[in-house]
C-alpha cells in the first residue's frame, strides 16, 4: 500500500500540557509556515510517537528520520543540539516495557542502522514534574527562542 | 496464611500500574489490586475557564494512544452541554475516525498479547519480532491493519495521532471525492487482512484456553479454565460509536455513576513476604518492601449502579450482540471480532457520505451551563466525558476514562487466578493508563550524550 511516511519524517514529540516539553509540537507547528518537499512529512506525533509511528516506519521507503523532543543535556534553557542515534545508549528491547517506562530509546534502537536518525534537542527550561498538578501551556521564552533556529537546522538538514 | 507479591511496574501495556496479590500457599490470588501509579492527571481543572475549542484539544494531549477518542469525547461532551446537532456528513466522518483508530488499535494489541500466547499445537511461546513463518507473516499483517488505520485517521482526522479536522459543531472540513475513494480503497484492502488477523488470534487464544500449563518463572504453572472471569457487570454506549446526552434515547446514565476514593476500595498496608527473581522483566518487588495499594491507586473507582463494571469490546458485544464468553479468553476473542465491524463500518460510511455536504453546524450556541456528557466507545471501552460550558467557556470537565473503569472490575477477575498469571489477565484488559513522557539522554553511566550545542 501506499505508506503513511515519505522518504524523510520529521517527528515532533511532547506533551504540550508541560511546559517546554511542548517543544517538538511547536517546532512542527512553525514547519507549517514552509513548504517542504513532496519527500518531507512533518508531523506533530505528541505522546504517541513511540508506538504510534516509529514502529510502523518502513526503512524500505523511509531513509531519515528527524525527531525533535526536548532533552535534558545539561545545557542553558533554550539551547539545541543535535546528535546521531548512533550516540544514544542501546534500549531495553530485551524487557519490552511499555511505552512510557521505555521511553525513546527501544523503537529508535530498532531502526537503527536501517534508515538516518538524527534527533534535534531543546534544554528545557520548565517542565512541571509529571506529579504535580501544575500544567504549562506555553514555552518558556527561552525554549520559544529557540524554535524559529531548529527550523533552521531542520532545513538545512533537509538539503543535505 | 496468605503470602503478599507484588509486581510493579506491570509491563506490555500503556502507562504505569502495578499488581498487589494475596495468595494462598499454592500461589493462587485470594484478593488481588490492580491498581494505577500513573500520576493524577489534573486535566479536570485544567480545563475550566478555558473555552469549549480549547479543552478537546487539551484532552486529547492526555494519552499518547487514545488522542482520537478523547478529542471525540470531549468534542461532543462540548457539544452536549451547548446543544449543538452536528450535520450528518460530520457524523459519518466521525465514524470513519472512530472506526479506523479501533482497528489500529485492535492491531496494536495483538503485539502486546502475542508474547503471553504459544503457536497452536506447539510448546513454543510467540515472539512477533521473529523472522520465522508463520508470525512474520502475521507482524507484516498487523503492521499493514495499523497503517491502514493510521492513514485513513489522518486522511479523515487531519492528523494522524493528534486530529486537527474534529471541531465543536462538527468537522472543519469535508474530505475530497478522491480522499473518499482511498478511504474506501484502503478500507477494502484491509477486509481480507482483518479476516485473516481475527482467524489467526481466535485460534491462538482458544488454543490457550485449551492449555494445561504455561511457562513462567521457568517452571510450568497451570491455567485454570476460569481464567480472568468475574461477576461484575458491563457498560457500553453502543457497539461503534457513543451516545450523548442529546440522543433522544441515551444509552449511558450519569445517574448511575458514582466515584468513590481508591481509600474505600483498595487494600491497605501490606508487607511483601513473596518474591520471585525469575519472573520477568526483573523479578518481583523484594520481599520485606511495603505496599499500600489505597494510597498509592492514583485514580478514584468509578462505579455503575453501585458496582464496578466491565467496559471494552466484550461489554459492547455483551450488551448489544449477547456474547457470552467469560474470561481473558473471552476478552480477548471479542476484541478480535470487532475487526471486521470496524472495517465494514468504514466502508459503510464512506459510502453513506456526501462529500459536498455542510460538516459545520450552522448555529453554535455558546452554552448556559447545562451539563452535558459523552460516552464514546474507544476502542479500550467506554470513555465518558462531562462538561459544563457557559458564554463559551468551560465550567467543569471530567475524564471516565476506559481504564478507570476496568481497574477494580479486573481486580476482581484476579481472584482465583495462579499469581504468575495475574498479567495475562490484566493485558486481556487492553489497559491503557495515561501520562506525559519526555526525553532525557543519559548514557549507563549517567553521563549525558549530548555532544554539540548548535549556535
Amino acid at each position: 500500500m501506499e505508506g503513511l511516511f515519505p522518504e524523510i519524517m520529521i517527528a515532533g514529540v511532547g506533551n504540550e500540557l508541560f511546559g517546554d516539553d511542548g517543544f517538538g509540537p511547536a517546532v512542527i507547528r512553525a514547519l507549517a509556515d514552509y513548504e517542504l518537499p513532496d519527500n518531507v512529512k512533518a508531523m506533530d506525533v505528541g505522546l504517541g510517537g513511540p508506538h504510534l509511528i516509529f514502529s510502523m516506519l518502513e526503512p524500505e521507503v523511509t531513509k531519515k528520520l528527524i525527531i525533535v523532543d526536548c532533552m535534558d543535556f545539561g545545557g542553558k534553557p533554550g539551547d539545541v543540539t543535535k546528535i546521531p542515534a548512533d550516540l544514544l545508549p542501546e534500549g531495553r528491547q530485551e524487557r519490552y516495557m511499555d511505552a512510557h517506562s521505555g521511553n525513546l530509546l527501544d523503537p529508535i534502537g530498532r531502526l537503527k542502522g536501517k534508515m538516518e536518525i538524527i534527533i534535534i534537542g531543546c534544554q528545557p527550561g520548565y517542565i512541571p514534574a509529571p506529579d504535580s498538578e501544575d500544567f504549562a501551556l506555553e514555552l518558556s521564552p527561552e525554549v520559544q527562542g529557540a524554535v524559529p533556529k531548529t527550523v533552521t537546522v531542520i532545513l538545512q538538514e533537509l538539503e543535505s | 496464611m496468605s503470602k503478599v507479591v507484588e509486581i510493579s511496574p506491570t509491563t506490555r501495556h500503556e502507562g504505569h500500574s502495578k499488581l498487589v496479590l494475596k495468595v494462598n500457599d499454592e500461589g493462587i490470588i485470594e484478593r488481588g489490586d490492580w491498581l494505577s501509579i500513573t500520576p493524577v492527571r489534573g486535566v479536570e481543572k485544567l480545563a475550566i475557564g478555558k473555552t469549549y475549542e480549547q479543552v478537546p484539544k487539551i484532552a486529547s494531549r492526555v494519552c499518547g494512544i487514545c488522542p482520537i477518542a478523547h478529542t471525540l469525547a470531549a468534542t461532543e461532551a462540548m457539544e452536549a452541554s451547548m446543544g449543538v446537532e452536528i450535520p450528518d456528513d460530520a457524523y459519518l466522518l466521525r465514524i470513519i475516525l472512530q472506526a479506523a483508530n479501533r482497528l489500529h488499535s485492535h492491531a496494536l494489541h495483538d503485539i502486546l498479547a502475542l508474547p503471553d500466547m504459544y503457536l497452536p499445537g506447539t510448546d513454543t511461546k510467540i515472539n512477533p519480532f521473529t523472522p520465522e513463518e508463520p508470525v512474520r507473516s502475521v507482524a507484516k499483517r498487523i503492521q499493514t491493519l495499523r497503517m491502514i488505520g493510521q492513514t485513513i485517521g489522518e486522511i479523515v482526522g487531519g492528523e494522524a495521532v493528534h486530529p486537527s479536522n474534529p471541531r465543536v459543531g462538527g468537522m472543519y472540513k469535508n474530505i475530497t471525492p478522491r480522499a473518499k475513494a482511498k478511504v474506501y480503497d484502503l478500507a477494502k484492502q484491509a477486509l481480507p487482512l482483518a479476516r485473516a488477523q481475527m482467524e489467526f488470534m481466535i485460534a491462538v487464544f482458544e488454543n490457550y484456553g485449551k492449555r494445561d500449563w504455561a511457562e513462567m518463572c521457568g517452571r510450568e504453572v497451570a491455567i485454570p479454565k476460569d481464567l480472568g472471569f468475574h461477576q461484575q457487570g458491563y457498560m457500553a454506549a453502543d457497539p461503534m460509536y457513543g451516545s450523548s446526552s442529546l440522543d433522544e434515547h441515551p444509552t449511558w446514565d450519569p445517574a448511575r455513576w458514582l466515584e468513590v476514593r481508591p481509600w474505600d476500595w483498595y487494600m491497605g498496608e501490606e508487607e511483601i513476604t513473596m518474591d520471585d527473581p525469575a519472573y520477568p522483566v526483573g523479578g518481583t518487588t523484594k520481599a520485606g518492601a511495603k505496599a499500600w495499594p489505597q494510597m498509592q491507586a492514583c485514580t478514584g473507582v468509578p462505579l455503575y449502579d453501585g458496582q464496578p463494571v466491565e467496559v471494552g469490546p466484550r461489554a459492547r458485544m455483551s450488551i448489544f450482540k449477547n456474547y457470552d464468553r467469560k474470561g481473558a479468553i473471552g476478552l480477548n476473542i471479542a476484541r478480535e471480532m470487532e475487526y471486521m465491524d470496524s472495517v465494514y463500518k468504514m466502508i459503510e460510511a464512506a459510502d453513506a457520505l456526501n462529500t459536498s455536504g455542510s460538516t459545520v453546524a450552522d448555529v453554535i450556541p455558546q452554552g448556559d451551563g447545562e451539563i452535558g456528557w459523552a460516552a464514546n466507545e474507544a476502542p479500550r471501552g467506554c470513555d465518558v466525558h462531562l462538561a459544563k460550558v457557559r458564554n463559551g467557556k468551560v465550567e467543569w470537565f471530567s475524564m471516565l476514562v476506559p481504564t478507570t473503569w476496568n481497574f477494580p472490575t479486573c481486580s476482581r477477575a484476579l481472584t482465583g487466578a495462579p499469581w504468575e498469571l495475574a498479567e495475562v489477565i490484566v493485558r486481556a484488559y487492553d489497559p491503557c493508563v495515561s501520562c506525559a513522557t519526555h526525553m532525557i539522554v543519559l548514557d549507563e553511566n549517567n553521563k549525558l550524550v549530548a555532544q554539540k550545542l548548535l549556535e
